[in-house]
């Protein structure tokens, strides 16, 4: 193997860890393209990898009892007197329903610390509990477009659709209209752009340009990055954290947000439910969305995924063939 | 049982430690690894019949394990995998070259392990019994994440050296 043999040993490694970044898969694919021997170190680190997944993994149980063991041994690591005071803790926090918003805005900036930078990629549901009767509004012509007024136009349904996120303001969101084609539009954090189903791919210096499909953005709500929008809610919404209640069907702790009177904008309600260990946001569902400007009424973000996708997934020639005309706006 | 299926059975029982090796470098999951590894065998066993006896069976696999790996990600919306197409070429023919001497491999696997201190130990448990990832480990262990990670990557070259060792030894017929 070439030089930089101590680096791809520590990129496979990472590979097979699941903490590897986008640019270190770029730069181990490229050595593995150009070097057959980075190619059997990464072959050779995979079987040893799978070698020893076999060798702790030979009954199911077992993980579970690892699980429990290493709950234990976190347990174990805190002192007689700390542990006492978890336990008090613990048993305050199990016999309490629900945080008041006096101590959210704590736990949301506990998130938000927490929180896992990468890539996240959700699925958006329209609630269909939400959808009024007759028409569906997530179908209806948008209001907010004038060509859709015009009915020479109609967007793209945002129900199904797939976001992919990246810090900071980069975003693909896919969309399937109505013939089954799909609709991409996005942001590589300099450029935004929209890969319609026929027609010239369109792309302007305007970041925000082309994400009034995304629930929230018409709003004025950065929820093209959820994270960051969490500090909001403590200033515009009576917030309250609900813990998790396994038993009750309910596996993680649960943000309930009300928007306050006096707060202007964004939906009534927005629910969250997020994993404490990671900070990582697993579904967000904004309810009662403004509808002066059209758009759904309440719609879902569930996280499908944190696999990191390849930088040049955020451009918009990563989606449309080299011979699609682009106009810049 | 189809003659040519039991044959395809057999097969893949002999290859699947690396067919997953290969599976997981793609999806880099647990989890989402089984999940194709299930789909592969459905797949090497409806396409037995046209499997020609006269090829290796290994890259055959690999070549059915990609197909369900990629159409696992796309089912779950994870796109694209981390390594280009070209290195995914790349890794599976490593992965049909390698295959027979970490087979044997595998063999001192056990006695190697035995050579880990308590840490590096209770380190391998947590990842690949309990599962956890580096960030994950750090907290229960009280370190840093990146010490997590490094940590694990020594581990497996100590494991690869002790394994090397062992089989050089063997081959010298002095046994170890």
């Amino acid at each position: 193997m070439s030089d930089g043999a101590a680096d791809i040993r520590a990129l496979a490694s990472q590979l097979l860890d699941g903490t590897i970044s986008v640019q270190g898969a770029a730069e181990l694919s490229a050595a593995i393209e150009r070097d057959p021997e980075a190619a059997r170190e990464l072959a050779r680190l995979a079987m040893l990898h799978d070698a020893l997944d076999r060798q702790y993994l030979d009954v199911a149980a077992g993980r579970a009892h690892a699980r429990r063991w290493a709950v234990m041994h976190a347990l174990r690591r805190v002192s007689a007197v700390a542990a006492a005071v978890a336990v008090a803790t613990l048993a305050i926090w199990a016999s309490v329903r629900s945080v008041p918003s006096a101590d959210a805005s704590d736990v949301l900036a506990r998130i938000v610390a927490t929180a896992r930078g990468g890539d996240r990629t959700y699925v958006l549901r329209v609630d269909s509990a939400a959808k009024p009767a007759g028409k569906r509004r997530d179908e209806a012509l948008p209001s907010f477009d004038p060509r859709a007024r015009d009915g020479r136009r109609r967007q793209a349904p945002i129900d199904g659709a797939v976001l992919t996120v990246r810090d900071p303001n980069r975003y693909v969101l896919v969309r399937t209209d109505d013939r089954g084609r799909q609709v991409v539009s996005g942001c590589d954090g300099a450029t935004a752009w929209i890969v319609p189903a026929d027609g010239p791919v369109r792309v302007s210096g305007d970041t925000r340009r082309f994400s009034g499909a995304l629930p929230g953005s018409q709003h004025d709500l950065p929820f093209i990055n959820p994270h960051e929008s969490l500090p909001d809610l403590a200033a515009s919404y009576s917030v309250v954290i609900h813990p998790a209640e396994p038993a009750a069907g309910q596996p993680w702790p649960r943000i309930s947000a009300t928007r306050r009177a006096d707060a202007k904008g964004g939906p009534r309600t927005v629910e969250i439910e997020y994993d404490p260990e990671s900070g990582m946001i697993r579904t967000m569902r904004l309810g009662q969305l403004p509808q002066a400007r059209g758009g759904p009424r309440a719609v879902t973000f569930e996280l499908v995924d944190t696999f990191a996708v390849a930088d040049g997934h955020f451009s918009h020639r990563a989606h449309h063939d080299d011979g699609r005309a682009v106009l810049e706006e | 049982m189809d003659p040519r299926a039991a044959d395809a059975v057999a097969l893949w029982t002999a290859a699947q430690p690396a067919v997953s090796a290969f599976v997981h470098a793609l999806v880099g999951d647990r989890d989402l690894r089984d999940e194709v590894l299930q789909d592969t065998v459905a797949r090497v066993l409806e396409s037995c019949g046209s499997y020609d006896r006269s090829r290796p069976f290994l890259p055959w696999a690999l070549t059915l394990a990609r197909r369900a790996a990629y159409d696992a990600r796309r089912r779950r919306m994870r796109f694209p995998a981390p390594l280009t197409e070209a290195a995914q070429d790349r890794l599976a023919a490593a992965i049909a070259e390698v295959e027979p001497s970490e087979r044997v491999a595998a063999d001192h696997l056990d006695a190697c392990l035995a050579g880990l201190d308590g840490r590096q130990r209770k380190m391998c448990e947590l990842r690949y019994r309990a599962g956890l990832k580096p960030a994950r480990i750090a907290e229960l262990m009280g370190l840093n994440s990146n010490t997590v990670s490094k940590s694990l990557q020594r581990i497996r070259e100590a494991l690869r050296e002790c394994i090397e060792r062992r089989i050089r030894a063997a081959a010298a017929g002095g046994g170890t």
